[in-house]
């Protein structure tokens, strides 16, 4: 392919021996005299050498040329003029020419010259292409920053040193930038190694590792995390650092632990809600005999019966419900008089079926509480009817009572006192005794009411102590502030279960 | 109960243990004992040329041999025949099954008493491990129940207080619980109903689970109850009891647990799928393997 | 009159079944533990039990052991009437096993063919 070159000489027979000349040297040329045709040619012709005589004193081509030159700053001008304009085109055109010839050219000088314009236009071309590529490059590191920054995991990069070379942004912002420390002290405290540290396994075989592991931020906090390690390898294939990417899955994690805890709780509850539904079958039974034989006391006993299977099937299922979700409290004034006179006449009738005395002696200037009276209520009447159960329980005397005491023991706290003489409690019940799921009445039980009864005390800001000696009874202390509390110390239960469940169930005032 | 017992014997001390048994009853019951013996098999057809049993060398049938086998059974019996009372010697020419149950048909006994199996010859007419041909066949045709000392283990016996009758639910079985029950009340005697529940996968067709044999025995149980309890008047100490394996070996180790002094079962006459005949039937297995008499009741 | 033992420590369940029973023509008795399932049972002999599985101290199948050991008790059918799932081969020699809440129409008709009544 030949090369083609732009030859502007008004000396016509110059220029044509240049073209034969040039066509020696396989290049195609084109004749220009004037602006006007070199111009023409200029546009038509892709070519990017262009060989002048400005031919002053005519001003007009040197204008042309240094316009051409600065539009298209990639065409080589090689000047010929002779010696006695050469000093002033030189001052004209200056650094538009590529090179300067006297005129007339001599080959030798023309092939240095045309040599030193393609050095440059390939120069040139090239610089352009590295340009390019180190734009593109540019791009490049932008994004994958960018991705660094934004994914929301912590990534860092460790040395074969378990020095911090890199960080991205949610690792700063809870690790803090500790470009230089070391990985183990940043994410767990630690003055060494981790044990089983899947950085060090990466370092070793150059494949991924993937632990799941608990660390610890900058300010204190505990995360479960996911870790995932990579080689990263240089130039020669060597491994030179490993990334560390790890997702936090604290909250899955306490999501898990409390579904499986639903579960089991479901799972223990399941012999005592079994317990119940034949009690009821049995009060059904004989409401439809009783009903059938015109049997009025039988009625009158089943009815009962079922009222209070009803009444036990609710309250446990309430108390899953409770257990499902967490609750904030609903805090209202209350009167303590009246509502621990609705404790008293809510097991009253327990206490009768059982055979059991339940005697109140509540003071009669307790004043207001702040409270949630639902759950509070419910909390101190599964005290009381524990008590009732202790009795019914006990077979190793007759005569049992209950006592429920309410007075004040400040100004600003109140005190209740529940105690049975009934079957008492062991050391193990004791220990034991608000802990989920641990019953000791058998198929009565469903583990989940001093549980929950012990929680709302708690969160109500108040405190509960215990005496008891097995076979002769037990006695609880239980203390309220009577104001409501700064701070209430609950135990948070994960916000994505609160929110389904309270989209679901809000029957409760 | 029993007022005629046929034992065969061979009179020598292969059938010792049957023997012990044959006379204890005999005396307990005070009933009247054949004492029965086939004098050899005939090497052709009718005629009066016999192997002796014991040197089985051709002998010369005539009274006078007849009289000397009587005799030398006597003389292997003179201490049993010492205490008992009524008794008679038998002797009788040809094959061994047809002839005790020619002899059954005729005297009309209660109940036949034959040891298991004796030589350790290839051509002795009594087999160890497996149940003698003679055995299966008097067993399969007797018109009695026939009790089968097997092994010596089996012998040693003092008294009947404890029977276990093993069924299988079949119509054989009702008939050996009738004697059974029989047998409980007139002796006083606490009786076992055991059935064994066969989980070898031959028949079931795969491997059941535990679960699953469990409900079976739950149902086997409830089977016994209602089938068998209506007809217990009488019986002042029963036992009812269903385990899983293979039937024979089941039977055998229930026996031995509850220190049974007899197992009553029925004889099959049906024809039994080819496994089973290679193996032997259950009550033949049993009869083998039993560490006390068993009955095998066929009507 | 066919008597039927029954064996639970929930009263409201003895209470369901002794109705239950003395309706269809059955006399009934009561215990409420092991310990005094076992006296009654040696006192009255009871053409029938029913055993409730989980009770506090000692659990249903130690009352069957012990009533297995007792000459005059050891054939009595039982029926187990249980909350525990998996409870249904818990006693192996029991008749039935019924899990709560339970069918009152099956419990009839199975103490009736149990009793043959």
């Amino acid at each position: 392919m030949s090369e083609d070159i732009i030859i502007i000489d008004k000396d016509v027979s110059h220029a044509k021996a240049l073209c034969v000349y040039l066509e020696r040297k396989r290049m195609e040329s084109h004749v220009a005299a004037s602006s006007e045709e070199a111009l023409m040619l200029f546009d038509n012709v892709g070519a990017k050498l262009v060989l002048a005589d400005p031919g002053l004193p005519d001003t007009d081509m040197i204008s042309l040329l240094t316009g051409i030159k600065s539009t298209h700053p990639q065409v080589q001008i090689i000047i010929m003029t002779p010696p006695d304009h050469f000093d002033l085109t030189m001052a004209e055109i200056k650094h538009a020419a590529v090179h300067y010839l006297l005129k007339p050219v001599k080959s030798t000088a023309l092939d240095m010259a045309l040599y030193q314009a393609r050095s440059w236009i390939s120069l040139n071309h090239r610089l352009a292409a590295t340009e390019r590529k180190l734009q593109k490059l540019r791009q490049t590191q932008n994004l994958y920053q960018q991705l660094f920054d934004e994914v929301p995991c912590y990534i860092s990069v460790q040395d074969n040193q378990f020095r911090l070379t890199a960080t991205n942004k949610m690792f700063k912002r809870d690790f803090g930038d500790e470009i230089g420390s070391h990985c183990y002290s940043v994410y767990k405290h630690r003055g060494t190694v981790c044990q089983a540290c899947p950085v060090a396994d990466t370092f070793a075989d150059g494949y991924s590792h993937s632990t799941e592991e608990v660390v610890t931020s900058k300010s204190g906090k505990q995360y479960n995390v996911l870790t995932w390690t990579a080689p990263i390898r240089n130039g020669d294939g060597e491994i030179t650092q490993v990334m560390e990417m790890s997702t936090n899955i604290t909250e899955i994690r306490q999501l898990q632990d409390h579904l499986t805890s639903l579960g089991l709780m479901i799972g223990s509850m399941s012999h005592g809600v079994k317990g119940m539904l034949t009690a009821l079958d049995g009060g059904i039974y004989q409401l439809e005999t009783g009903m059938a034989k015109n049997d009025k006391e039988r009625t009158q006993k089943a009815f009962e019966q079922v009222k209070q299977m009803t009444g036990r099937i609710r309250k446990m299922v309430l108390e899953i419900l409770y257990y499902a979700k967490s609750r904030e409290l609903r805090y209202e004034s209350t009167n303590i008089v009246e509502m621990a006179d609705k404790v008293v006449s809510d097991a009253m009738a327990i206490a009768d079926k059982n055979g059991v005395k339940l005697e109140a002696n509540i003071s009669p200037t307790l004043g207001i509480i702040d409270v949630d009276p639902t759950w509070m209520q419910a909390a101190l009447v599964n005290f009381v009817e524990n008590a009732i159960d202790a009795c019914t329980y006990d077979r190793s005397k007759k005569g049992h009572i209950v006592t429920f005491d309410a007075f004040e023991l400040s100004d600003d706290r109140i005190c209740f006192i529940i105690t049975d003489n009934g079957m008492g409690m062991d050391q193990e019940t004791k220990e034991k005794m608000f802990t989920l799921f641990f019953t000791s009445k058998g198929s009565q039980g469903t583990g989940l009411g001093l549980f929950i009864a012990n929680r709302v005390i708690r969160q109500h800001g108040g405190t509960i102590t215990v005496e008891s000696e097995l076979k002769k009874g037990t006695k609880f202390h239980i203390c309220l502030p009577k104001s409501k509390p700064a701070q209430s110390g609950m135990v948070h239960i994960p916000e994505t279960l609160e929110t389904t469940v309270n989209n679901e169930t809000d029957d409760e005032k | 109960m029993f007022k005629k017992i046929l034992f065969a014997t061979s009179a020598t001390e292969a059938t010792d243990h049957a023997a012990r048994v044959a006379f204890n009853m005999a005396q307990a019951y005070d009933a009247q004992l054949f004492i029965f013996h086939v004098l050899g098999v005939p090497t052709r057809g009718y005629s009066q040329v016999v192997l002796d049993v014991k040197t089985k060398e051709e002998v010369v049938l005539d009274d006078e041999y007849v009289a000397w086998v009587e005799e030398e059974i006597k003389t292997h019996y003179t201490k049993q025949l010492e205490t008992a009372q009524k008794t008679e010697i038998k002797v009788a020419i040809g094959f061994p099954h047809r002839e005790i149950l020619r002899a059954a048909r005729e005297l009309k006994p209660d109940l036949i008493v034959m040891g298991g199996s004796t030589g350790e010859n290839e051509d002795s007419v009594y087999k160890k491990s497996l149940v003698g041909s003679t055995l299966q066949r008097v067993a399969k045709a007797a018109p009695c129940p026939v009790l089968v000392v097997n092994r010596p283990a089996a012998s040693f016996w003092g008294g009947m207080s404890n029977i276990v009758f093993g069924t299988d639910f079949s119509k054989a079985s009702d008939a050996a619980f009738k004697f059974a029950i029989k047998l409980a009340k007139t002796l006083a005697c606490e009786l076992h109903i055991f059935h064994a529940l066969d989980i070898g996968s031959v028949h079931t067709g795969r491997i059941l689970t535990q679960d699953e044999i469990e409900t079976k025995i739950r149902e086997s149980l409830r089977r016994i109850r209602g089938r068998y309890l209506p007809d217990m008047d009488g019986i002042g100490d029963y036992n009812f009891e269903v385990w899983e394996g293979i039937p024979y070996i089941e039977v055998v180790k229930y026996a031995r647990e509850n220190h049974a002094d007899l197992i009553v079962m029925a004889h099959h006459t049906q024809k039994t799928s080819g496994e089973d005949t290679r193996l032997g039937s259950n009550i033949e297995q049993v009869i083998v393997r039993a560490g006390c008499p068993v009955i095998s009741i066929n009507r | 009159m066919k008597k039927i033992l029954i064996v639970d420590d929930d009263p409201n369940i003895i209470d369901y079944l002794t109705t239950l029973f003395e309706d269809n023509g059955y006399t009934t008795i009561a215990a409420h533990d092991v310990q005094e399932g076992l006296e009654i049972a040696k006192k009255e002999i009871p053409d029938l039990i029913t055993l409730d599985l989980e009770m506090p101290e000692e659990w249903g199948p130690r009352f069957y052991r012990k009533m297995s050991q007792e000459k005059s008790l050891k054939n009595i059918p039982v029926i187990v009437i249980s909350g525990l799932s998996g409870g249904d081969h818990a006693v192996g020699k029991a008749v039935a096993f019924l899990s709560k809440p339970f069918d009152r129409d099956e419990l009839l008709k199975i103490v009736k063919e149990t009793l043959n009544v």
